[in-house]
């Protein structure tokens, strides 16, 4: 029997979308500045704060690469980012199942052992590939479709957000929108805002070709606006 | 098991991988720790589980009869077997559960019981968890795991299958509903010590798994509260929530843990409790003490299974008893659990040994002594050599339209070389318990 979806737990499903997706991003996005640093007097880092967004409290390029990859206490690295989608992931076991589960686990395993080293960057290369098997692992078990469009709806709104932060193409990120958050905004209308999604749209739709960053905030804002819970 | 035993790693790491964990709160800080798992089997042969099943059946049979009577007739206290200030001083007595039937007249549901094979070959009852008892994910989840890892070893053994311990819960909850309605189980939440075992339980038996603030009491039913304000009706909470922060209304005031009025629907008898609340009468430390006089009071029957040689210093001649013998007892608060508040008097020193002495002559009813009973150690891995250790055996038995026992159970070990505690929470690890067939 399909059951209902508790505040909760629909919480949790958004959330945990969210920062699995957001590990995934970052840890490709980040390699690039990283691999930069090399060439631009150890800088590049500080390109990557300014995009996505973070504070850029950090002493130098070897700073960078230890708390932004391995700090649990810096609330922007992806070891909190981990952390979080952990947390979220626990909570809903019997939703997601002990398998998918078993992604972030393996994710978690993997970063904890590359923190005590400081590995390099591309010794996060599981991480990622645990976080593509966590939503191969999803679409195989979750057989609720509500359940499916929450978690959905989580990665595709955080890819929409990270994309606009990384300045991606206007087609790109169009297709995003169109990809995953319109349809599962819409199957989810109790818990979204309907005014919230059409304005996106239409925020979305009038842009074309390069992204400078020009109304970037108010697009970012109704991202952040859309799922009520 | 050799094949088993050289792949302990390759077992380590599926356990790291599906979280198998026990929370433990150290210094007021919660930590998520992986439960120690030893691969050496308790096995335990056809025969000799014919007659733990037997005997536990009984038990458990008696002492749900035994909450039946207490919280209706009483006719145990007035026949005078049982004292009633065993029954009125217990905390796990609750007068609200008065003249409460369950549905379909259960109480306890899932029944962990506690024994040790002592050395004289016997087994011993040590302890009755009748509450919320815990641990059977864990010898659940291992046998999957090694099962997995060790075709072969299983192929090789005749052991009994025991993955229908979720079949065995879902059963038992479709059969006590006393509505249409979901299962949930009730859980504090991700830093209880069992969590683990919650979530795990939730996805193997289908229930769902809630915290208080998805359900809602209105008009005497019980609703879980989905987005939208959709509302489905539970039937049976399987809760893991202790008695005194169910209802915030009836019992604790302050719980933030608990259902507001919950306690009201079941009263009506629209909701099924998973145990039942009142239960803690019957596990009490100081009423195991008649847990066999139960038995042959109300099923005629002589007890099959023997309790750890117990004395009650409430009564006069035990006391002299105890206080004459104490050095060689075990003495045990019977307001403790987890393996805390039990004492092996042999070790105090005089003055601890004193202050001991005089509790027990101020407050009887605050304690039980044992004699110790020398129980079987039995081999384990610490490291790469083969040690031998304390270890005891909890048996899950679930009623329902019948008292069954789940053909495995949870044998935890000491890893400390002196220790006879063997509790999770105190350092001690696991083993599966194979049943041949």
């Amino acid at each position: 029997m399909n059951s209902s979806i508790s505040l909760t737990k629909a919480n949790r499903l958004f959330w945990l979308g969210r920062y699995v997706e957001r590990v995934y991003i970052s840890l490709n996005a980040v390699k690039k500045y990283i691999d930069a640093s090399i060439d631009k007097n150890g800088e590049a880092y500080r390109d990557y704060c300014k995009l996505i967004r973070i504070p850029d409290n950090y002493l130098s390029s070897k700073d960078f690469k230890r708390r932004y990859l391995y700090d649990k206490t810096n609330p922007f690295s992806i070891f909190s980012m981990l952390t979080n989608a952990f947390d979220n992931a626990i909570e809903v076991r019997n939703d997601i199942t002990s398998e998918s589960l078993s992604y972030i686990h393996l994710g978690l395993d993997v970063i904890s052992k590359c923190a005590i080293n400081n590995a390099k960057v591309s010794e996060l290369q599981p991480v990622a590939d645990y976080m593509m098997s966590f939503w191969g692992s999803i679409d195989e078990n979750v057989i609720e479709i509500r359940k499916m469009s929450i978690l959905r709806l989580g990665r595709r709104l955080e890819s929409l957000d990270m994309n606009i932060r990384l300045k991606t193409c206007w087609e790109r990120v169009n297709e995003i929108l169109k990809g995953g958050v319109l349809t599962n905004a819409d199957m989810l209308s109790s818990v979204t805002d309907a005014t919230q999604t059409e304005r996106l749209k239409t925020l979305i739709e009038s842009r074309s070709g390069e992204n400078d960053g020009t109304g970037n905030d108010e697009i970012l804002n109704c991202i952040n606006a859309l799922f009520k819970i | 098991m050799n094949d088993l035993l050289t792949q302990r790693d390759s077992v380590n790491s599926w356990f790291q991988r599906y979280g198998v964990r026990f929370g433990i709160y150290k210094n007021g800080e919660f930590n998520e720790q992986i439960f120690p798992f030893d691969p050496i089997a308790r096995r335990i042969s056809a025969a000799e589980w014919k007659f733990l099943e037997k005997g536990l059946v009984q038990r458990v049979n008696a002492l749900n009869m035994f909450l039946s009577d207490i919280y209706s007739k009483k006719r145990i206290i007035k026949d005078g077997v049982v004292p009633e200030d065993f029954v009125y001083s217990s905390s796990g007595y609750l007068p609200f559960c008065e003249g409460i039937r369950p549905p379909k007249g259960i109480w306890s549901h899932i029944s962990g019981i506690d024994l040790v094979h002592g050395k004289d070959d016997e087994w011993y009852i040590l302890e009755d968890n009748l509450r919320i008892p815990s641990g059977a994910s864990y010898p659940l989840i291992a046998r999957e795991i090694t099962q997995n890892v060790s075709p072969s070893t299983f192929e090789a053994n005749n052991i009994a299958d025991n993955r229908n311990y979720a079949q065995m819960l879902s059963s038992m909850m479709d059969y006590v509903k006393p509505i249409d309605g979901i299962s949930v189980i009730l859980t504090p939440g991700r830093y209880n010590s069992a969590y683990f075992e919650h979530s795990y339980f939730a996805e193997k038996t289908g229930a769902v798994l809630a915290v208080n603030a998805d359900l809602r009491v209105e008009n005497n039913k019980l609703y879980y509260i989905g987005i939208g304000n959709e509302k489905q009706p539970v039937s049976v909470v399987y809760r893991r929530i202790s008695d005194e922060f169910l209802d915030p209304l009836v019992f604790n005031h302050d719980s933030l843990l608990g259902v507001a009025n919950i306690m009201q629907v079941y009263k009506k008898g629209n909701l099924a409790i998973v145990n039942a609340p009142g239960n803690g009468v019957a596990d009490d430390k100081g009423i195991y003490y008649f847990v066999p006089k139960m038995i042959k009071y109300y099923l005629s029957e002589e007890p099959i299974l023997k309790n750890a040689p117990t004395y009650l210093p409430f009564y006069e001649e035990d006391r002299k008893y105890v206080l004459d013998n104490l050095r060689k007892l075990v003495i045990k608060d019977v307001a403790e659990a987890g393996g805390y508040g039990v004492i092996f008097c042999e070790k105090l020193n005089a003055q601890k040994f004193d202050d001991i002495k005089k509790l027990v002559s101020t407050q009887p009813r605050r304690w039980i002594a044992q004699e110790v009973v020398d129980f079987n150690d039995l081999p384990l891995f610490e490291g790469d050599k083969i040690v031998e250790r304390k270890a005891d055996l909890r048996a899950y038995v679930v009623t329902g339209e019948k008292t069954e026992v789940w053909k495995c159970g949870l044998t935890r070990f000491s890893r400390n070389p002196d220790s006879f505690i063997v509790n999770s929470s105190q350092g001690g690890g696991f083993k599966d318990t194979w049943v041949s067939n």
